[in-house]
């Protein structure tokens, strides 16, 4: 056993997830059990060509899909009371989205409530995670992990609501955050039964759901004040929220690859350590001055993308990738070069435009497959739309 | 034998049997271990064992630790003690069933016969 070679290994993770099977814990598992069948065939004397073709044709059509549906379905069944908060916090945001849109009076409102909803559930999933599991390590992490969102999105509703304290909460969760996550990329360790990364690989489809549905609905919130030339409030926030959750999520799926090696080298642990407070620090907003914060863009992202790309992508998609990642880094710089008048402003126009977030947004679809790229893209696009209108000087 | 349809309402207990008398096992394991005990009669699909094995983590029965063998995550599930008493009681029931089962596919008696004392 053990003769397959890591092209062979990473072509089954391939066929798995072309099959439909994305949700990664069944996906290891399952490919394990392939790789188990192919060796069993192999030791027999048959060439890897022929037993992958003798696998692959026992599999009826559709079987990796209704195996990933029925499993989701039996998981879905369980966690239900977050999964009612998660629900009642999209029709919130949704019905929040068209009340602005609308002009209605009571969106910010529902856009607080939807707030609550997501706590509601991060809490109660959280909970259950911690009492169903009570022999894996390390439930201090998540609860570390858990206040720093929950401080966050405190800091939002203060926003919101004009209150004050709102900057004092927000640097308060940039550093429960900046501490625990790098604290989780030098505690968690290969095999060991840790709470935190488990919980996350387990809700990992409904986090990615989460967050596309929010960046669908922000999106939309957004193109008026884009096309008609002004700023909105609340897209400005949502959009903050998406970019943090999915930066989050981002670096929560690092952890995913300790389970595949025996001891992470300190070089990663390092890396991802700095990776995520080079992110979470353009957070604060109030300390940090735009150039700075530009500057941190710049630096960051295209060691975050490139790293990204070489990991997840090969031969053409390798090249596309570091092409779209060459753009992005040439939009970064133009508008951190702009926003320290070391060019004039007027060159925003040549970055910030519609054909140019159209592309980034063909580069999202094109991308969508690997989880970290796909997701790495989204912050760049949720960024692009952040940055838009204070680009084209119309706010 | 067409045996899917059969296999349905037995596999959880199937697997909690295997897991009582098996510290921990893998998936792999487990599929590999019901065709030698039925002698290649029963071969559980892919799709037949994970939603169940996931199904039983869920409700608790079972836990889960994962090891790198090989350069691939493989997930070894065993018994919670809640795990450990389901299955006497399952394996029980399943037992006491297949007996009925039993009883009721014996070729009935012939009654002709029987009346003349034969």
């Amino acid at each position: 056993m053990g003769s397959l070679s890591k092209e062979q290994l990473q072509a089954i993770r391939d066929y798995l997830a072309r099959q439909g099977m994305t949700y990664k814990p069944l996906q290891d598992e399952m490919l394990d059990h392939v790789c188990c069948d192919i060796e069993k065939l192999l030791a027999s004397g048959q060439p890897f060509d022929a037993a992958w073709l003798a696998i692959t044709t026992e599999i009826p059509p559709k079987q990796i899909q209704t195996i990933q549906l029925e499993t989701m379905e039996t998981m879905n069944k369980r966690e239900s009371l977050s999964k009612w908060f998660a629900y009642l916090s999209f029709f919130l945001l949704f019905a929040g989205s068209v009340f602005k849109l609308m002009k209605f009076p009571g969106a910010g409102q529902m856009l607080i409530g939807s707030f609550i909803a997501i706590a509601l559930a991060l809490i109660s999933g959280s909970t259950f995670g911690m009492i169903a599991n009570k022999e894996k390590r390390g439930g201090w992490l998540l609860v570390a992990i858990l206040v720093g969102v929950l401080l966050f999105l405190a800091s939002f509703t203060f926003q919101i609501l004009h209150l004050p304290g709102a900057i004092e909460l927000r640097t308060m969760a940039v550093v429960a955050l900046c501490l625990s996550y790098s604290i989780s990329f030098f505690y968690l360790r290969g095999n060991e039964n840790y709470l935190l990364p488990w919980l996350h690989e387990r809700y990992t489809p409904a986090i990615e759901r989460f967050i596309f549905i929010l960046f669908a609905a922000v999106f939309v919130l957004r193109m008026p004040s884009l096309t008609l030339g002004y700023e909105d409030f609340v897209s400005r926030i949502l959009l903050v929220i998406t970019i943090a959750t999915a930066g989050l999520h981002f670096h929560a799926l690092a952890w995913h690859t300790y389970k595949t090696s025996e001891k992470p080298t300190l070089i990663y642990s390092v890396g991802l350590s700095v990776s995520i407070i080079c992110f979470l620090l353009p957070a604060l907003m109030g300390f940090l001055s735009l150039p700075v914060r530009a500057g941190l863009m710049v630096a960051f992202w295209p060691i975050a993308g490139a790293i990204v790309a070489v990991r997840s992508q090969e031969g053409n998609m390798r090249v596309a990738a570091f092409f779209s990642i060459g753009l992005i880094t040439l939009i970064h710089l133009l508008s951190a070069l702009a926003s320290s008048e070391v060019l004039p402003a007027a060159l925003n126009a040549f970055s910030f435009n519609g054909i140019v977030l159209m592309i980034l947004l063909a580069v999202l679809v094109v991308f969508r497959k690997n989880p970290f790229f796909r997701m790495y893209l989204l912050i760049v696009v949720s960024h692009y739309l952040f940055m838009y209108p204070w680009e084209l000087g119309l706010w | 034998m067409s045996s899917s349809e059969f296999i349905k309402g037995t596999l959880k207990t199937i697997i909690l049997k295997l897991l009582a008398e098996n510290k921990q096992m893998y998936g792999y394991e487990i599929s590999q271990k019901v065709e030698e005990l039925s002698a290649s009669e029963i071969k559980l699909t892919y799709g037949a064992l994970y939603p169940v094995l996931y199904k039983l983590e869920n409700e608790g029965l079972l836990v889960a630790e994962t090891e790198v063998v090989d350069g691939r995550a493989r997930k070894y599930y065993s018994l919670t003690p809640q795990g450990v008493e389901l299955a006497k009681v399952k394996v029980s029931e399943l037992q006491k069933f297949t007996e009925t089962l039993k009883n009721i596919l014996l070729p009935a008696p012939n009654i002709s016969l029987e009346v003349w004392g034969v």
